[in-house]
């Protein structure tokens, strides 16, 4: 076995343990990845930062389902894609989170991301589950039966987004 | 290059924020994710010194305490620091008879206090409370909402437009709730996304239910009971007649909820129903109340400034009993962690009493309160207790 999957194996039982040490060392090891997958998901600096670290808590919270023979990321991964692509579908109805008693905020207006990055900006052309799965193959580097796997979706639709969406970029880097 | 290279390439390329962004998570994910403290690395020759160090004052301790060492009690009792609790004019220590720490704030400043009695002070703030593994500590000053470390280490802070209030720390640990300008307002724990939840809101403590995905319960300005889910800002239930109370408690489950008033505590179970309750004698009210990991309500009944210490089964159906009376008024009250201590406060014999439930008038106390938390000055308000957390 690889000794990164030893000491990782070492992290996510010492984390289960109630370490904190441990618990740090795989939020170091792990976070800069999750945040930019939920960040190129749904485009949005607060609403990538709430995902990626509520799906950490989530992971950390299941952790006595996790398999601990598997890798922690796919484990992570595939919580964070899963809360990225729903969020992005109901943003419109995120809004009413400001509803109680009293009228919804008109102040708060989330900030969206702003990219200078050409490939970025066209990846906002491209729809959640579209997104995604670039996010996964090329960000993550899952190969599609892997992101399959993790999304419980048929590998022929994950070959299909993935081929769409780099054709949809493609179109768009060329205007 | 290929469009699949460029979007290897460009997705892989660090963005403006990303240090920023990783702290506060990591702020959010500590707080939220139960843990043990980190263990204190002792040198070994630092171990031998400190054996050292303890046999020579068990030997001093020893000589002491023997009829010849009499004489040379009062020069070690001075050259080591040690006092005793009921030396006359000598300082009680603050030790707590069970684990966890106390928030404590004063008009000149807030504490965190140990069990062992050690104190520090984290800065001066009107309210606070901890966050759920009592590794931070929300706080408020003027308009100001902080999140800080129990050694007063502010991690971040925001402006309200109005006076902040009543911040409470979700048991999720990624969300803070807090009063202000007659709203409700809901920040993530790591100090973003300030915004609105309700407005017109009673100036009650906000409380979260411990189960479940981030729900709170809040008073509206008509006394009325709101449950909202803070993660879809769906109102999940609201309390039919107007119950005005002016603290708001979960089990620890999460299945009931007691609303304490001035003339009732309401139980009500997690869908809003009416479950029971309990009313003081004539003549007597209410005025704290704090809830145990037992689901014991420990509430102060007064009556004519005589104050009682009762216990409220939120199980039986509202049964109580009585554990202390004081012919001084008594102030706030606490269980303990575990679940075994109530504490209380008296101002006017400047004391801080921990009763044991089990039986009546079995308590410890520790006197010389406000003037170890606020010495040199005149009290103006006793110190008041913000919390006690968290097991350990």
């Amino acid at each position: 076995m690889p000794r990164a999957d030893r000491d990782e194996r070492r992290l996510v039982a010492g984390a289960r343990a109630g370490s904190q040490l441990d618990l740090e060392a795989l939020f170091k090891a792990h976070w800069a990845r999750a945040h930019r997958a939920a960040l190129l998901i749904v485009r949005d600096e607060a609403a990538a930062e709430d995902i990626a670290q509520e799906s950490f808590v989530a992971a950390m919270r299941a952790i006595d389902r996790f398999d601990r023979r598997r890798p922690f990321g796919p484990w992570l991964h595939r919580i964070v894609v899963n809360r990225a692509i729903d969020w992005s579908r109901t943003r419109a109805l995120r809004r009413e989170a400001t509803v109680a008693t009293g009228p919804p905020d008109p102040d708060w207006d989330p900030p969206s991301l702003q990219l200078s990055d050409e490939v970025l900006a066209a990846m906002h052309s491209l729809d959640p589950d579209r997104r995604a799965a670039i996010v996964m193959r090329y960000l993550l580097d899952y190969t599609p039966g892997e992101i399959a796997a993790l999304l419980e979706i048929p590998r022929g639709t994950v070959n299909s987004r993935l081929r769409r969406a780099l054709d949809e970029l493609a179109e768009e880097l060329e205007r | 290059m290929s469009v699949e290279e460029r979007i290897r390439e460009s997705l892989r390329r660090p963005l403006e924020g990303d240090d920023d962004a990783e702290k506060r998570a990591w702020l959010v994910v500590s707080a939220a994710v139960p843990t043990k403290p980190r263990p204190t690395t002792v040198p070994l020759g630092a171990r031998w010194r400190a054996l050292a160090s303890l046999a020579a004052i068990g030997a001093l301790i020893a000589l002491a305490l023997t009829p010849p060492g009499e004489a040379v009690s009062d020069w070690l009792r001075d050259g080591l620091g040690i006092r005793e609790q009921n030396r006359p004019g000598a300082r009680a220590p603050l030790s707590l008879p069970a684990g966890g720490q106390l928030l404590v704030t004063t008009p000149r400043g807030t504490w965190v206090v140990r069990r062992d009695g050690s104190r520090r002070r984290i800065g001066s703030y009107a309210d606070a409370s901890w966050s759920p593994n009592g590794l931070f500590v929300s706080a408020v000053t003027g308009r100001q909402l902080v999140a800080l470390t129990p050694d007063g280490q502010v991690r971040w802070a925001l402006s309200s437009a109005h006076r902040a209030t009543r911040p409470r720390w979700a048991p999720s640990g990624l969300r803070i709730a807090y009063l202000s300008g007659g709203e409700l307002r809901l920040v993530s724990g790591s100090g973003r996304d300030d915004r609105r939840a309700a407005s017109a809101v009673a100036p009650v403590p906000p409380a979260w239910r411990p189960k479940g995905q981030d729900e709170l319960a809040f008073v509206d300005g008509r006394g009325r009971i709101v449950l909202i889910s803070a993660v879809t800002g769906r109102v999940l239930w609201r309390s039919g007649a107007a119950v005005r109370p002016f603290a708001l408690e979960w089990s620890h489950d999460g299945t009931r909820l007691a609303a304490v008033a001035r003339d009732a505590v309401r139980l009500f179970d997690r869908q809003g129903r009416l479950l029971g309750g309990s009313r003081p004698a004539a003549g007597t009210t209410y005025e704290a109340a704090d809830l145990s990991q037992r689901g014991q309500l420990a509430a102060i009944e007064r009556r004519a400034g005589k104050s009682t210490v009762i216990l409220i089964s939120t199980s039986a159906g509202g049964a109580k009993r009585s554990i202390f009376s004081s012919a001084a008024s008594l102030e706030h009250i606490a269980w303990s962690p575990d679940g075994r201590w109530v504490m209380t406060t008296s101002p006017r014999a400047d004391q801080w009493l921990f009763l044991r439930g089990r039986a009546p008038n079995d308590l410890v106390a520790r006197s010389e309160i406000a003037d170890q938390l606020d010495p040199g000055h005149r009290i103006t308000e006793f110190p008041r207790l913000a919390g006690w957390c968290c097991p350990g």
